[in-house]
């Protein structure tokens, strides 16, 4: 679990953790979330993204599925099973585009499903959406 | 002496179960086929062909003359392949033109002739009725020993007909033949009914022959050396157990004579070609029946020689299965044994009476009918009455005859006697299936000639002993001449009167058949049937194929007609299988010889060939029938049967062929998954690279006050990305190409050593990055190889950089080896990393298939380095193998096969 420049001491700042085992992934959007103002969290499997959890509130969560040890389909129903992290947004980032996978991750209860490759402008658009 | 009440029971119960065997069999027939109709079953119907003759006689003639007992059933078994081959010719002809007994089978040959078929129903009476009497005198005589009677004046003519219980016997035995045997108009329908009755009295038989004679060598004596030893002792018996070389002549005539007599007496026809089911069945009893045979003659001569060394000088020996259980006080094996006797006595009288009954009634009786025909009548009521009329006069006429001449004659010489009846229809009957020039007249003349002397030489002599003609002509002969003399005829007597009988019918029979053939003509109808039994195999089974009529006649006569013989359902059926092969009953014009020549047929079966030609005659046209007409149908239906192989092997083919074709798609559709399957892993694989570029442009885009180290670090990541999809596609296509074939190798001699150096050099970066070391151990000893450079450069480097990249430890160390096994070269790669479980071995040469790292950092490669290696490798005609432990290390060794 690793923690890059996060900035505990200004609480107002929603915080939002990004989880995906592809590096590339992983550094345009923390750019862009800290561009934005959000205070970052990685993770690199889902794993590392639960513990994460455990350790911080997180107001935004975006998921990879295929991931190593823990995938994202599983990462969101313990969010949603846990009455803590219950309303914590969860948007898939997922290079599975057949329909059924869609439906499987809106069905583990996530708000949204966005597919690889996908356009940061919208990424964004919807993150600022969902956290406003 | 058994008490009476306990012995009728006996024989009640028993002939109840006879019955019940009948009529269980009966009942529990599926249309078509049933179990009983097998092979075992078959070859006990023929052993009908053991009578009480086999069970008392045999031990009365054993008892006298000795060995030469064994003539009767040594012909048969000399004779089986013969037999077998005859047997198997006469069966194709019956079942094809559906002949129902001897005497339609020797009338359908000669010019359907049907004076001829009524002449040998005829005869079959005379020569047959005897043998019938015998059967039931021996019953009865079997009868009074048990149960004490007075055997001298058993049969007293004055005695009455309702004291004596042959007459009972007599009538329950014309209920069984009627019951079993009348109940189907067309004779050519197996009677399963009786021919199981006949098999079960057969294993009767002769288990209680054999107990009776296991009985006597092994209780009353001590085994085959105890009673040998006894009878060799007293002259009179020690004859008996050796051959007599004078007795010769009489042991040759006797096997030949009992050879002709078990194909053509009618009950051996009956069984063994009627009711026949198949000629597989035929095989099998021709070692089967041999079988039979040695086992129920197997006691014969010791129980003669034990009877004849126990028992008083006076005792009948023909009677020791049942006086010797008698003298030792076993009744419970007397009638058991007495059970045998009966049993071997009514499977002939019910067999035989069948026979003949349906002989007289199709060819004597039915060809009369068919001629004073009214058009009117219903045959087939008058069919099932002459039928069991036939039963009714054929069974008290032999009782007849047994009450007034049966105590004079012994079982063996009146068997013999109808023994030369049925063999005079041999020569006719024999040459007619194989020559075709043999006509009516011939067979009508040979017959005449053969029966004469049979009568004068065996039946006179008879007539004269009982009385009825006077004694003289025995003594001296025929209009008073010396030379003939009915006994010694031709004045020689050295020979035994049956003997001789045999001997001068047979051959006088024979000349007279080849002179009159030879000499006379042959109807046009005579050619046609001659050639349709000599060549049954060129021809259709009648009614199935083109046929063999000329003529016309109405459809709707031929209706009626069908419906007059048959009944309305009979005709249904009849119609019904003419249409399911040649189409609509009513179709063709009238001279449409397929349907006047089914009818025939199908009349046939239930009336004889005869009778039916009558009958159809009286509704038909008929044309003068010319050879080459026969000839064309014998043509078509070997064009038929020729074009049916090749269908067959066309459609074997055809098989074939389908079977190849679902394999091959059955493949295709493999191919075309795997095809999806590396579809949509490689624009998954695309799908990576294409994310990060997309986002850093974006990103690049939208940002321009970025840092120029942020620039320059996310415009790397695009180049990177961008290098990542090249190097994608360009492994993809190599390993296509490598995989389809389309790849040559270069091959050259190089050396290998030169080779590894140079991989290890390429790789040498990589490693020193990741602190590991190298160690090239292939420098001692240079190999020479024909390989392909480049692309086994290609493997090594492949090789090395895996080494390389999933090596995580301190001190790590890749060794590169080549040595030689055999004829081959072996290069490998080891290193001390974290190894592989033993599941991966395969896995990791599937495409895109790449280990996950202890960290989890994706690396750049692409998955397909291995796959492309083994292609490469496979190309070379070597293999790749991976040995590892976990935790210790990896090796991979490649070996090829092209060591200079």
């Amino acid at each position: 679990m690793v923690k890059l420049n996060s900035d505990i001491t200004k609480p107002e700042k929603l915080s939002v953790l990004i989880v995906d085992d592809e590096p590339n992934i992983l550094l345009s959007l923390e750019f862009l979330m800290k561009k934005n103002n959000y205070q970052v969290f990685i993770g690199r499997n889902g794993k590392e993204a639960l513990e994460t959890l455990e350790q911080h509130p997180i107001d935004l969560i975006i998921l990879d599925i295929m991931m190593p040890e823990v995938d994202g389909l599983e990462v969101c129903r313990r969010i949603r099973e846990n009455a803590a992290t219950q309303s914590m947004k969860v948007i898939f980032l997922s290079a599975k585009i057949k329909q059924e996978e869609i439906d499987a991750g809106y069905a583990a209860g996530a708000d949204l499903y966005i597919t690889k490759p996908f356009s940061t402008r919208k990424i964004m658009a919807e993150v600022k959406n969902m956290l406003s | 002496m058994i008490a009476e009440r306990f012995m009728v029971l006996i024989i009640v119960l028993y002939l109840a179960l006879l019955f019940g065997v009948a009529w269980w069999v009966q009942k529990g027939l599926k249309p078509g086929s049933s179990w009983v109709a097998n092979r075992w079953i078959y070859a006990l119907s023929i052993s009908v062909y053991c009578t009480t003759w086999a069970y008392y006689g045999s031990v009365g003639k054993a008892a006298s003359d000795g060995i030469s007992f064994i003539t009767t059933y040594l012909g048969p078994v000399i004779f089986m392949p013969l037999w077998f081959w005859l047997t198997s010719k006469m069966i194709k002809i019956c079942r094809q033109y559906r002949i129902t007994s001897l005497a339609d089978f020797i009338s359908s040959r000669y010019s359907k002739s049907s004076f001829l078929g009524g002449f040998v129903a005829v005869f079959c009476v005379i020569v047959i009725v005897p043998y019938i009497a015998i059967q039931l005198k021996a019953i009865g005589t079997g009868y009074d020993i048990l149960v004490g009677n007075q055997q001298q004046n058993a049969l007293n003519i004055s005695s009455s007909l309702l004291g004596d219980s042959n007459f009972y016997l007599t009538c329950i035995l014309i209920l069984f033949v009627i019951l079993f045997g009348t109940r189907n108009i067309e004779t050519t329908t197996k009677n399963h009914g009786l021919i199981s009755v006949v098999a079960f009295e057969a294993v009767v038989k002769l288990i209680a022959f054999i107990t009776v004679g296991c009985f006597v060598c092994f209780y009353v004596f001590d085994g085959f050396g105890d009673l040998f030893e006894k009878a060799g002792q007293r002259a009179d018996l020690s004859r008996l157990f050796t051959l007599q070389p004078q007795q010769s002549n009489e042991w040759f005539t006797g096997l030949a004579l009992a050879f002709l007599a078990m194909l053509f007496l009618p009950r051996q026809f009956q069984t063994a070609v009627l009711e026949n089911n198949s000629i597989q069945h035929v095989k099998t009893s021709t070692w089967a029946f041999p079988l039979y045979l040695l086992a129920i003659n197997f006691f014969v001569l010791p129980i003669a020689i034990g009877g004849k060394l126990l028992l008083e000088n006076n005792v009948d020996p023909d009677t020791f299965v049942l006086t010797i259980p008698l003298e030792f006080g076993n009744y419970g094996l007397a009638a058991f044994s007495y059970i045998g006797g009966f049993s071997a006595s009514t499977s002939m009288i019910v067999v035989s009476t069948y026979a003949l009954t349906n002989m007289t009634s199709n060819n004597l009786v039915m060809p009369l009918i068919a001629r004073s025909d009214n058009k009117e009548t219903q045959i087939s009521s008058l069919l099932l009455l002459t039928r069991r009329l036939g039963v009714l006069i054929i069974l008290l006429l032999a009782y007849l005859y047994q009450r007034l001449f049966a105590d004079n004659s012994s079982i063996v010489s009146t068997g013999l006697i109808s023994f030369v009846g049925v063999v005079q229809f041999a020569p006719a009957t024999l040459l007619g299936m194989y020559w075709k020039d043999g006509n009516r007249k011939a067979a009508i003349a040979s017959f005449a000639v053969g029966f004469t002397i049979w009568f004068y030489m065996l039946i006179i002599p008879n007539m004269a002993s009982v009385g009825m003609i006077s004694e003289d002509i025995l003594t001296n002969g025929l209009f008073g001449s010396e030379l003939l003399k009915p006994q010694s005829l031709f004045g020689i007597s050295h020979l035994s009167t049956v003997t001789l009988c045999f001997m001068i019918s047979l051959s006088l029979n024979l000349l007279t058949y080849l002179s009159v053939s030879i000499f006379t003509a042959q109807s046009a109808i005579g050619q046609q049937q001659a050639e349709l039994f000599v060549n049954v195999d060129n021809y259709p089974a009648s009614g199935d194929g083109p046929s063999v009529w000329k003529g016309t006649a109405k459809t709707d006569d031929l209706k009626q007609l069908l419906n007059r013989v048959l009944g309305e359902v009979g005709a249904a059926n009849a119609v019904h299988h003419y249409e399911r092969i040649h189409g609509d009953w009513q179709a063709g014009n009238q001279g449409d010889s397929n349907r006047i020549s089914y009818v025939e047929t199908v009349l046939a079966g239930a009336v004889g060939i005869a009778s039916a030609r009558i009958l159809i005659s009286s509704v038909a046209e008929e044309e003068d029938l010319k050879l080459e007409d026969l000839l064309t149908v014998a043509r078509e239906s070997k064009e038929l049967l020729m074009l049916n192989k090749q269908l067959k092997s066309q459609s074997e083919v055809l098989e074939r062929t389908t079977t190849e074709l679902t394999t091959a798609n059955a493949r295709l559709k493999m191919l075309d998954k795997e095809k999806d399957l590396f579809i949509s892993t490689v624009t998954h694989e695309l799908r990576t690279p294409i994310t990060s570029i997309r986002s850093f442009a974006e990103i690049l885009y939208d940002n321009p006050d970025l840092s120029s180290d942020e620039k320059a670090e996310f415009l790397e990541i695009i180049v990177r990305e961008t290098e990542r999809i090249s190097r994608l596609i360009s492994e993809v296509l190599d390993l296509e190409k490598l995989q389809s074939g389309t790849v040559k190798l270069a091959l050259s001699e190089e050396s290998i050593t030169h080779l590894i150096a140079d991989a290890v050099a390429s790789v040498k970066q990589l490693a020193i990055e990741k602190n590991l070391t190298m160690v090239n151990e292939a420098v001692e000893h240079d190999f020479l190889a024909r390989i392909d450079r480049d692309r086994l450069t290609q493997v090594l480097i492949n090789l090395l950089s895996n080494a390389i990249k999933y090596h995580d430890k301190e001190n790590g160390v890749i060794k590169v080896k080549a040595s030689t096994e055999g004829h081959q070269l072996v290069i490998s790669v080891a290193d001390n990393g974290p190894g592989m479980e033993r599941e991966q071995y395969e896995k990791v040469f599937q495409k895109f298939y790449q280990i996950r790292k202890k960290d989890n950092i994706k690396d750049k490669g692409v998955g397909l380095g291995l796959a492309i290696s083994r292609s490469i490798v496979d190309l070379h005609g070597g293999n790749i193998k991976i040995s590892s432990v976990i935790g210790a290390g990896t090796e991979i060794s490649i070996s090829l096969p092209t060591l200079i």
